[in-house]
């Protein structure tokens, strides 16, 4: 984690960043290119408080974009949003320019909107290679099959061991998750993202919870991703979001208080307030 | 490029070795062979064991791989008895073979359709539907008694010999038989589907449904794909019941039935196929032996057992061994 003023302040003010008030753009702008992801007006409210409070937000092709902001400002929720975990009050979302508003989890998911999870969600009985290799199958539809034994559909588990390869998870294959130590375990949950081939990836906090010791080697994985993939990250470790975003957003009781590149929303002046009026946890600069 | 090979030579060696059958898996067939040999005058109890475990193995497929908590079971099984049975009786088919198909391809369909409609629930609210729909078919049962006979029941259920040779004996001997086998070929079947990439997916849903549809899975389909198929195997050993008994009451539909399938199944252990097995066995030495000491209290005793076995660890008394070797390793 960064200390304060470890971070280069840009002299300059930042150029006009984007507020929550802006207008919501067309899904599909002539000349410009389709976003990879594009939310409209998102809105959830759960019993009077609201969580996130009319969102307008893209994510272009390839893009490399954090979601930052104290706890409590609503970004896990916005991702749940995203993923179809949760079902928005209001507001539309499309993904390269389809509309999946109403689109289940499920479809969203094959669709290659894809998501981790912030608390481990994988299979802690199964070995490391069964756990890819599910969401390999689902992906590839296998999942409906239930005469060929797993042990002989050679394609999916060739495809499970290249995505374990490609994250150094490869020596584990065949180890339980619960004996796995916790950082890798959560490279594990980005491996069992990697098998549904995302177009659109978010990881809430692949960090979290991970010893300094272990988090560099997920911090490598995350860097290392491919580039056709569109990336939203979640995470409080700035050193992880300044290496790693093109752009960052920063949210706050619900909405998007500043959007920009990591040197203005460095030099920002509302968002040093906000990160300095907080704790220890999530300070920013 | 050698390496890769070689690690995906090992990984598809381990998936197979998972399936591989372990000399322990031939025990509950060597009993079955012994018993009808070294206990004649049984020979009839013990087919009613053989369609209890196959009833229960149905519901470990829903239940044990699936996480479907169900109280309303016996629906599949009555419709099975009730299919077979009604075929005979009013349509005058008596081939038992196809008898017993249309009795699994019956229960699969309410299986499916019921399914398809209750599954969207989950929980307290899954269990409660389960035993609503248990009791309404019972009731319906009850008011179309010129088809089920009422409480009377329908009698005279005399499937034609198998394949011509192997009719419904005296004691029950050929039965017996046709009892295992049938129950053989749906654990083969069972086997095959725990290890396939549905079956992987089933593990998935018991271990952490809320992240299947996160994986791309349809939990409404997946849950009524392994639903439909666990009620045609309900719906087997209804058939078998209707065939071997030689006649069906509403009892088959009854509360009673789907509670004591489930005690069979976590007494044995869920999630394990062989639970069914020893859940059956014990369920039917606890009944027989209890009873003979006192007559009016050996489900008090079945109860004590339950309660034993339940509290000591969760996986049953298949799941026992395990859980002692477990506990003998973690001292020092």
């Amino acid at each position: 984690m960064t200390t304060p003023g470890a971070f280069p302040t840009a002299g300059a003010p930042a150029p006009a960043p984007q507020t929550a008030g802006a207008p919501a753009p067309a899904p599909q702008t002539v000349g410009a290119p389709v976003p990879a992801l594009q939310t409209r007006g998102l809105r959830k409210e759960f019993r009077g408080l609201l969580a996130v409070d009319g969102v307008d937000f893209s994510l272009r092709p390839g893009a490399r974009h954090a979601l930052i902001g104290p706890n409590g400002a609503g970004k896990t929720t916005l991702v749940n949003l995203i993923s179809g975990h949760l079902r928005a009050s209001a507001g539309e979302l499309f993904l390269g320019g389809q509309n999946i508003t109403r689109r289940p989890e499920h479809r969203r998911t094959r669709l290659g909107l894809v998501r981790t999870f912030q608390i481990n969600q994988l299979f802690r009985h199964l070995t490391v290679l069964e756990n890819v290799l599910m969401a390999v199958s689902e992906h590839a539809g296998a999942s409906r099959n239930l005469w060929r034994p797993m042990g002989r559909n050679e394609a999916l588990v060739d495809e499970a061991l290249a995505i374990l390869a490609s994250v150094g998870l490869q020596d584990d294959a065949l180890r339980r998750v619960g004996e796995l130590p916790y950082g890798r375990q959560r490279v594990l949950e980005i491996a069992v993202a990697l098998g549904l081939r995302p177009h659109v990836l978010l990881l809430d906090e692949p960090t979290a919870g991970v010893p300094s010791g272990e988090s560099g080697a997920l911090l490598e994985v995350v860097l290392s991703l491919a580039s056709d993939m569109a990336i939203l990250i979640i995470e409080h470790d700035m050193e992880m979001v300044f290496r790693f975003a093109e752009r960052i957003t920063v949210m706050l009781n619900g909405r998007i208080l500043r959007e920009g590149t990591p040197p203005e929303i460095a030099a920002d002046e509302t968002v040093r307030a906000v990160y300095l009026g907080e704790g220890d946890h999530g300070r920013l600069l | 490029m050698h390496e890769a090979e070689n690690r995906s030579l090992q990984a598809r060696a381990y998936l197979a070795s998972r399936q591989r059958w372990h000399p322990a898996e031939a025990l509950p067939w060597v009993l079955a062979v012994a018993s009808y040999f070294l206990f004649p005058n049984s020979v009839f109890v013990g087919t009613q064991v053989l369609i209890l475990i196959l009833f229960a193995l149905s519901l470990d497929l829903i239940l044990g791989y699936a996480g479907i908590v169900t109280l309303g079971h016996a629906a599949f099984f009555g419709i099975g008895a009730y299919a077979a049975g009604g075929l005979s009786v009013h349509l005058g088919w008596n081939e038992p073979l196809s008898e017993l198909a249309f009795a699994g391809a019956c229960a699969a369909l309410a299986g499916l359709v019921s399914g398809w409609l209750l599954l969207r629930y989950h929980g307290l609210a899954l269990i409660m539907l389960t035993l609503a729909v248990g009791i309404m078919l019972q009731e319906t049962g009850n008011t179309w008694d010129s088809f089920t006979g009422g409480y009377d029941g329908l009698n005279n259920i005399h499937p034609s010999p198998i394949f011509g040779r192997f009719d419904n004996d005296l004691y029950g001997y050929h039965y017996y038989w046709y009892a295992l086998l049938v129950l053989l070929g749906v654990l083969l079947l069972c086997r095959r589907i725990v290890h396939s990439p549905f079956g992987l997916s089933l593990l998935g849903i018991r271990e952490n449904a809320a992240r299947m549809p996160a994986l791309g899975c349809d939990m409404l389909l997946r849950r009524t794909g392994i639903y439909t198929l666990s009620a045609a195997i309900a719906g087997l050993a209804g058939g078998l019941f209707a065939q071997s008994n030689a006649f069906v009451t509403l009892e088959v539909f009854g509360f009673a039935r789907s509670g004591t399938v489930l005690i069979v199944l976590i007494l044995g252990g869920a999630g394990r196929l062989y639970g069914a097995f020893v859940g059956g066995a014990i369920y039917y030495l606890l009944e027989h032996n209890l009873a003979k000491l006192n007559p009016e209290f050996w489900e008090f005793g079945v109860g004590l057992v339950l309660l034993a076995v339940v509290s000591f660890g969760r996986h049953g008394l298949l799941g026992l061994p395990g859980q002692l070797l477990h506990r003998l390793r973690r001292r020092p």
